[in-house]
């Protein structure tokens, strides 16, 4: 295979405060190749915004973090990247496109000034360019009227077209990987599979990598090639997304899919997955998922053994859970064989 | 009285009907003009301080008295038809002197803020958005200054820099300077953490560039409403150095000096005080209730 755009390697993320240490992420390792679309699917608090946040170091200073690991960006580690090769490697080769679309645009600047600055980061070329590569960007994330909306204050826009613009700053420069973090949370469905297709063009359009941060497991299965879930700051599983919706061999995924509405089968009550996600200052020892596990059923490893990802199903799939053997078959029948919840 | 509300209220239905979907939205300034507009007490503030700026422009044209013509065979006549507000020790017209002095001590006052903003502001922002060092030096400046309260401030720099109109207004500016250092550093610290703060980090904008276009432009509505409020303090201020005779230097007819040269004849001829010291109240009084009614209409956070 080629090589990886954006490699992160056991990377740890903890947060000190006054009396206690919260560890966020522990131990996370994948890889993101040129051109793909990777999932990264968790509740919340599973450390996935963390994750990623970290591989553009914009985690607060002020919370006191400690990073190990290492976070190679086209070999370049971030963790260790001095604060010019960060502004650097900024928007030029890695972009966010933020969660919330209705925050993330200043709202004293009109829209076009904002891209044009967002393009000035990177490129010094004269104002008038700038303004025309501004509105091509704007007629490229499918705005109409990009000349009258170039003008426009962000108030003046709805949340889609918000995203849209976002967006549009974000592949200014035309990076080899964006990172969109719940790029679609606050819009309704419409807009939600629009705001896809802008993504996915956008990304055709340039080759970049794209990292997909969400809970929703829908658009995965739309969007992505290759997915890997984290659950309490660790990954879970991981692997392409046709064995992971089809043979999961992780509890947590089986639950997460079982949880969903209608996808599998033909449930009358969605299946949520008992208890609720552990408090990331006291991670349950062991494997993290165990108190809430239909396979731990008590077991003594369970509790006292974190399993590592080993092999699993496919190429390149694999699974962090001891007793992974025990699930066979499919998605469908093995949700089946399981009593539903009421 | 031309209000800055008036056009923005007529220029409505025009906008409105022109572009509908984008009239609608930009309404949001002038609706904020709007609560402005209906403060009757920020309107009645707006009037007072318009007739004194109106008066100090015109003062030539609506008087003929020299203001600092000496003509001691009429010193010390009671308001009269000649003299609406009567003369002084010196036989000056008062009424003329107030209109004259109206020039200064407005000018002092606008100035002294201007200085504390084009200062304050920089150093807050910096102080707030930069954090650490930087935040701490200028913070502990700031504590030394904010620990004397600004007319004493003023006083010890009026010490330091010669009596006269000059430094009284850098005086009065540098006495308010900590409270806009203070006021930017809030603001920058709040804007810090707005989610496109972070999207232009992520963008790889630089720190300058950010705190220019980014934290500079959503702080200034608060720091505009804080400074008109503290262009009364600076009136005041100014008013009182020269009411101690280190300020605007005779025959200059600033208010706060007419005050202090006519302390003497309290008892003789108490209307040589009282006007300039009304005229100083109603200043005062006018910034504030304009002050007031624009931190209503634009930032209610900020009142205290």
């Amino acid at each position: 295979m080629t090589e990886p755009l954006l490699s992160i390697k056991d990377l740890s993320v903890s947060f000190r405060t006054r009396t206690e240490v919260v560890k966020a992420v522990d131990g996370v390792s994948f890889d993101v190749y040129p051109g793909e679309t990777l999932g990264v699917v968790g509740e919340s608090g599973s450390g996935k915004s963390v994750t990623m946040l970290s591989v553009l170091r914009l985690l607060p200073n002020t919370a006191r973090v400690v990073t190990s690991g290492q976070v190679l960006l086209r070999g370049t580690d971030m963790l260790r990247a001095s604060k010019s090769e960060l502004r650097r490697i900024r928007g030029r080769e890695v972009a966010l496109i933020p969660q919330d679309p209705m925050t993330c645009l200043d709202p004293v600047l009109r829209v076009g000034g904002q891209l044009r600055e967002a393009i000035r980061a990177h490129e010094s070329i004269p104002r008038e360019q700038r303004r025309l590569k501004a509105i091509d960007l704007l007629k490229t994330v499918g705005l109409p009227q990009p000349e009258r909306r170039y003008a426009q204050f962000p108030h003046e826009y709805s949340g889609g077209m918000r995203q849209r613009a976002m967006i549009a700053m974000g592949m200014a420069n035309a990076p080899s990987l964006l990172i969109a973090d719940e790029p679609t949370t606050a819009l309704d469905v419409t807009i939600q599979a629009q705001i896809m297709d802008v993504l996915r063009a956008a990304q055709h359009n340039t080759g970049a990598g794209l990292v997909l941060i969400t809970h929703d497991l829908g658009l995965i299965a739309e969007m992505a090639d290759r997915v890997v879930v984290m659950y309490a700051g660790h990954v879970v599983e991981t692997g392409d997304v046709h064995t992971i919706f089809k043979t999961p061999r992780h509890p947590y995924t089986l639950g997460l899919l079982g949880s969903l509405p209608q996808v599998i089968g033909a449930e009358k009550w969605l299946r949520p997955i008992p208890g609720s996600p552990p408090d990331m200052a006291s991670v349950p020892s062991g494997c993290p998922f165990h108190p809430r596990c239909p396979l731990s059923r008590d077991r003594e490893l369970c509790r006292t053994e974190l399993p590592a990802l080993s092999p699993a199903v496919g190429d390149g799939h694999r699974s962090a859970c001891h007793f992974s053997d025990e699930m066979d078959g499919d998605a469908t029948s093995m949700l089946a064989a399981t009593r539903p919840v009421r | 009285m031309s209000s800055p509300a008036t056009p923005s209220l007529s220029a409505e239905p025009v906008q409105a009907g022109g572009v509908p979907e984008a009239g609608r939205r930009r309404r949001l300034p002038s609706k904020r003009m709007r609560v402005f507009a209906k403060n009757r007490a920020a309107m009645v503030g707006l009037f007072i301080l318009a007739v004194f700026v109106f008066v100090a422009i015109f003062a030539p044209l609506l008087t003929s008295s020299d203001p600092t013509l000496q003509n001691l065979s009429s010193a010390f006549e009671a308001p009269s038809a000649h003299h609406w507000l009567g003369t002084d020790d010196l036989g000056r017209d008062i009424l003329a002197r107030i209109m004259y002095g109206g020039r200064y001590t407005l000018t002092i006052g606008v100035i002294a803020v201007g200085i504390a903003m084009c200062i304050g502001v920089p150093f807050g922002l910096i102080s707030g958005y930069l954090g650490g060092a930087a935040d701490m030096i200028i913070q502990r400046i700031t504590d030394i200054l904010l620990s004397f309260n600004a007319f004493l401030l003023a006083l010890v720099l009026v010490a330091v820099f010669g009596v006269g109109l000059r430094s009284v207004t850098i005086a009065a500016g540098i006495g308010v300077l900590p409270q806009f250092i203070r006021l930017a550093r809030g603001q920058a610290l709040s804007i810090r953490e707005e989610v496109y703060v972070e999207a232009a980090v992520a963008f790889g904008e630089k720190p300058a560039t950010i705190l220019r276009r980014h934290i500079l432009r959503n702080a200034l509505t608060p720091i505009i409403v804080y400074a008109t409020l503290n262009v009364g303090l600076t009136i005041l201020v100014a008013a009182g150095l020269g009411f101690l005779g280190v300020g605007a230097q005779p025959p200059t007819p600033e208010w706060g000096s007419m005050l202090g040269e006519a302390r003497s004849y309290i008892f003789h001829a108490s209307y040589e005080m009282t006007f300039p010291g009304l005229a100083i109240f109603l200043a005062v009084l006018s910034f504030n209730l304009v002050g007031d009614g624009l931190r209503d209409a634009f930032d209610p956070s900020l009142r205290e």
